[in-house]
């Protein structure tokens, strides 16, 4: 774990995270680009572009996110941070929809993953969950076995033989390196494990549909350090094969297995930018304040 | 690894079914207010007149053999009642009966009561079979309806023998030392001979004489009421004693017969064992035997097997209720329990967006817990007029309407042939009510199938011929009709069909609300874990919900269910208090437990008070059973969980 290489990747420059820092100036599209670094980026690169995002809940009585505008790179773990309640949870709900359930929650703005835009009427939300996975604060395995668990969603989606799906589970579970704890137990119930297995059982869960986009709503909070060693190291495993966002409220977390920190501060976006900029060399007062711990 | 593409086929089908069960979910929940709009309107009187405990019209039911049948409260003066004559002022019914001889008169007439109905008491019928229908004519003597008529038997005979209702005499000899409900009856040899009888026992307390005629049929019976003044209470201490009865025949020329008598052993050590035990030796009065010996604990295996269950006490058992009473279980089961959990899922996953459904949401919601505190009595008359007349949207039962809508059924003429045999004719066309016959004509008697000849002179034929021949021209009315398992007829009619959803109704809050907490208790993170990895709401509802929701749901139903078993007003109010056979259709009536032990409990024996005692216990055990069940599923599921 910890073992984190500031991969810096020539194209990624500060600037382009750190565009909604003066929304207002995106307003009008793609067109004007203009805070976009003069390399653009080949949207091939980027897996979700959020564009001039409000949401508000309770029938737009609340707004928890103000005109964020904010890109995720592919294959690359970014962290969203900032004090409770300053709408990091709700944005990754978006991602995904979940919030399409919630009564009451509005939203508007730009929300494209590649060529899809997410929060149109005619996008497929449970299609869509198939190709963003998400993974919640606190374990939460279905009370069925190990192998039920990691084949539910499979076996929603494909149509799979007995002995692929056999495969495709052990493979989930070596990707979550939680195989070696519970090939002997697959058909044992997910309840009798660890909180830290549990966690990495449902990030195994997430990965078993094959998703492009892996949403993890405070992963590590519920877990003891150990667990959490586990589950960050696993964070910076799957940035190969998949793009990972992460809301966390662990700074320390974020330091160590994020290439790009995202700062959000009651519902708007405050900074952006490379992990070890943010961290290191924060521009903005309200993030040096957080980030080394004045308040939040 | 190789990487699976998802079946865009699947996908399209998961969503058609996630729609297809938010579809049923919302139309279960849609019932759940119907239910309430109907029991608004029920209580707000729109149940007119028509939508009364009574069914049909002149309630003679066909019976064979005997008059205790429905409608027909005197042994020989049948009542009629016509309860859905609307006949214009002015208007008179006039019932007729045609004997077997085929002699017909009009043996009663009357007019409409203020609603037009009718209720009219036919004069005495001496024994024997008739048919009898009503005609109702305006004031100008036109007819206006005719009923089908209904073939009748009345025998006000005992049957043969000198026949004791034994039980309660002992029990009455011990408690209160009188002889009383006592019916003595056996047969004779002479029409209009008499019978004396005399009492005696050996305390020296005596009654009689008293008289009676030998009626036609050569059966006699001695009035229960005059039966009431013998005092047989022990003057002494003696446990043991006899009471004699002497029968004294005089013929009609009034000359005595030879006595005949019978000592009755009576035991007056307890309640419940005096014991009666003789038989009437000689046979020019045919007291032949005497069936019934008295009170004598049942023991288990009767009492749980009898089907009888208004004779003696100590024959008497709860069979046809108990297995009456798990039919209605299942029916009601069945009704209740998709339609419960569905409701409960739309009230808790299948939260709809829509501005009016959200409004129907919140209305079905409020209203569950109101549905739950309504009382059983008025789901009862909710269900004679929603099951049982289905608010007289299809024309209303009358004597002679059978069902409107009838799936399963045949009918047959019945008809006696020259030698006086009873045979049934099929009936292909059933609005054809009667049909006359002038040829030959295939036909079922005791023997099966078999041509029935038709003849116009019956001289020269034999004995046996003469037993599948009728004379041309006989009419033949549909009387008979045999049901298939699977008869089914619209409107329900007092069937346990009806009841059992009534059943269901009263139940239905009580499961709605015990699944609601159940599936309230399934944590939203699974919930949010299954939507997150691309379920649809269905999925996640069959998936993850209903699993873990299962041994509440389970409880909660269960429960309900054992407060159906022992729900006694609404099975009252849409089948009456009629004990009835085991039902081989759902359109039959059955009998229930709570019924049972109502009938048993008010009993004047006090024989059947014990076995009243005894069906509760019985009940109880039921309920415990139900209820024992529910607690293992809930153990096993819980265990299967961790």
């Amino acid at each position: 774990m910890g073992n984190k290489a500031m991969q810096t990747n020539e194209k990624t420059e500060t600037q382009d995270m750190a565009v909604s820092a003066e929304p207002q100036a995106l307003a009008s599209g793609d067109s004007t680009e203009s805070m976009v670094t003069a390399e653009p980026r080949k949207k091939a690169d980027i897996a979700i572009d959020i564009q001039n995002l409000n949401a508000w809940y309770n029938h737009c009585e609340f707004q928890v996110l103000h005109d964020i505008t904010l890109r995720f790179e592919k294959n690359k773990v970014a962290a969203l941070i900032g004090p409770s309640g300053c709408g990091k949870s709700t944005l990754l709900r978006w991602i995904n929809r979940m919030n399409d359930v919630v009564n009451g929650a509005v939203v508007e703005g730009g929300l494209r993953m590649g060529d899809l835009d997410i929060l149109a009427n005619t996008t497929d939300a449970v299609d869509l969950r198939r190709r963003i996975g998400i993974v919640f604060q606190k374990p939460n395995p279905f009370p069925k076995s190990i192998y039920d668990n990691v084949a539910f969603g499979p076996r929603l989606h494909f149509n799979i033989s007995k002995s692929e799906l056999d495969e495709l589970v052990e493979w989930s579970l070596k990707k979550a390196a939680l195989w070696e704890e519970v090939k002997d137990r697959l058909k044992k119930s997910a309840l009798g494990l660890s909180g830290g297995q549990q966690q990495r059982l449902c990030i195994a869960r997430a990965i078993a549909v094959g998703p492009e986009v892996l949403l993890m709503d405070e992963p590590c909070s519920a877990l003891d350090p150990s667990s959490t060693s586990k589950v960050e190291d696993l964070i910076y495993e799957l940035r190969e094969q998949y793009s990972i966002v992460m809301v966390t409220h662990n700074m320390q977390q974020a330091s160590r297995c994020s290439d790009t920190t995202a700062f959000f501060f009651e519902g708007r976006l405050i900074e952006t930018g490379e992990t070890v900029d943010v961290f290191g060399n924060p521009k903005e007062k309200q993030t040096e304040d957080y980030v080394s711990g004045k308040f939040g | 690894m190789k990487s699976f593409d998802a079946d865009s086929r699947k996908l399209a089908n998961r969503k058609l079914i996630d729609q297809l069960f938010r579809v049923l979910c919302l139309l279960a929940a849609g019932m759940v207010v119907l239910v309430l709009v109907i029991l608004i309107g029920t209580i707000c009187g729109s149940a007119t007149r028509s939508l009364t405990l009574e069914t049909g019209l002149p309630r003679l039911v066909n019976d064979t053999g005997t008059s205790r049948y429905d409608g027909v409260t005197c042994e020989n003066r049948p009542r009629i009642g016509i309860l859905q004559g609307t006949g214009p002022a002015g208007s008179s019914a006039t019932i007729y009966a045609e004997d077997e001889t085929g002699k017909q008169r009009a043996v009663g007439s009357g007019l409409p009561r203020g609603d037009g109905s009718f209720s009219i008491t036919c004069e005495e019928l001496v024994d024997g079979g008739y048919q009898i229908w009503f005609v109702i004519t305006d004031s100008d003597g036109n007819e206006l309806e005719t009923s089908r008529p209904i073939r009748i038997l009345i025998d006000t005979l005992p049957p043969a023998g000198l026949e004791f209702d034994v039980s309660t005499l002992g029990d009455r000899i011990l408690v209160e030392g009188e002889l009383s409900s006592f019916v003595v009856g056996g047969r004779g040899i002479e029409q209009n001979a008499r019978v004396e009888l005399k009492f005696q026992d050996d305390q020296g307390n005596s009654l009689g004489p008293i008289e009676a005629k030998i009626k036609q049929g050569s059966g006699w019976r001695i009035p229960k009421t005059n039966l009431q003044r013998l005092d047989t209470r022990p003057a002494s201490k003696k446990q043991q004693g006899t009471l004699t009865v002497t029968a004294t025949q005089h013929d009609l020329a009034g000359n005595a017969q030879p006595d005949v008598s019978i000592d009755l052993k009576l035991d007056r050590s307890g309640a419940g064992q005096a014991d009666l035990v003789n038989t009437f030796k000689d046979d020019r009065i045919d007291l032949s035997a005497l069936e019934i010996e008295t009170l004598r604990p049942t023991n288990l295996e009767t009492f749980l097997t009898s089907h009888h269950y208004d004779n003696a006490p100590e024959v008497s058992g709860i069979f046809r209720a108990l297995v009456g009473s798990m039919f209605l279980c299942i029916v009601c089961a069945m009704f209740t329990i998709p339609i419960g959990i569905g409701t409960a899922i739309f009230l808790e996953d299948f939260r709809p967006k829509n501005r009016i459904l959200r409004l129907f949401h919140s209305f079905v919601q409020l209203n569950i817990s109101n549905l739950a505190g309504v009382p059983s009595i008025v789901y009862g008359i909710l269900g004679v007029t929603a099951f049982v007349y289905m608010f007289n949207l299809f024309p209303a039962r009358t004597v002679d309407s059978r069902p409107k809508y009838e799936f399963g059924t045949n009918y047959f003429y019945q008809l006696e042939t020259l030698g006086g045999q009873y045979v049934t004719i099929p009936c292909t066309d059933k609005q054809k009510t009667t049909i006359e016959l002038t040829e030959p004509i295939t036909a079922y008697g005791d023997e099966g199938e078999f041509t029935l000849n038709v003849v116009d002179s019956s001289s020269g034929l034999s004995e046996d011929e003469r037993y599948a021949t009728v004379r041309r021209g006989k009419k033949a009315s549909i009387v008979d009709s045999e049901h298939h398992w699977y008869y089914l007829s619209v409107p329900f009619g007092k069937s346990f069909l009806a009841a059992g959803l009534t059943l269901g109704l009263v139940v239905l809050p009580i499961i709605i609300i015990a699944s609601q907490e159940a599936i309230r208790g399934v944590p939203n993170s699974l919930r949010e874990a299954s939507m997150g990895m691309g379920a649809t709401k269905w999925q996640t509802v069959r998936n993850i919900v209903l699993p873990s929701a299962t041994p509440g749901i389970m409880t909660g139903t269960i429960l309900a269910l054992s407060r159906a078993v022992g729900e006694a007003a609404p099975i009252l109010a849409v089948m009456g208090g009629v004990l009835a056979v085991i039902p081989k259709n759902l359109m039959e009536n059955s009998s229930a437990l709570p019924i049972l032990i109502y009938k048993w409990a008010k009993d004047a024996s006090r024989g059947f008070h014990s076995l009243s005692a005894a069906a509760i216990v019985v009940l109880l055990l039921l309920l415990l059973a139900m209820n024992s069940v529910a607690i293992v599923i809930r153990y096993r599921a819980e265990r299967k969980g961790k």
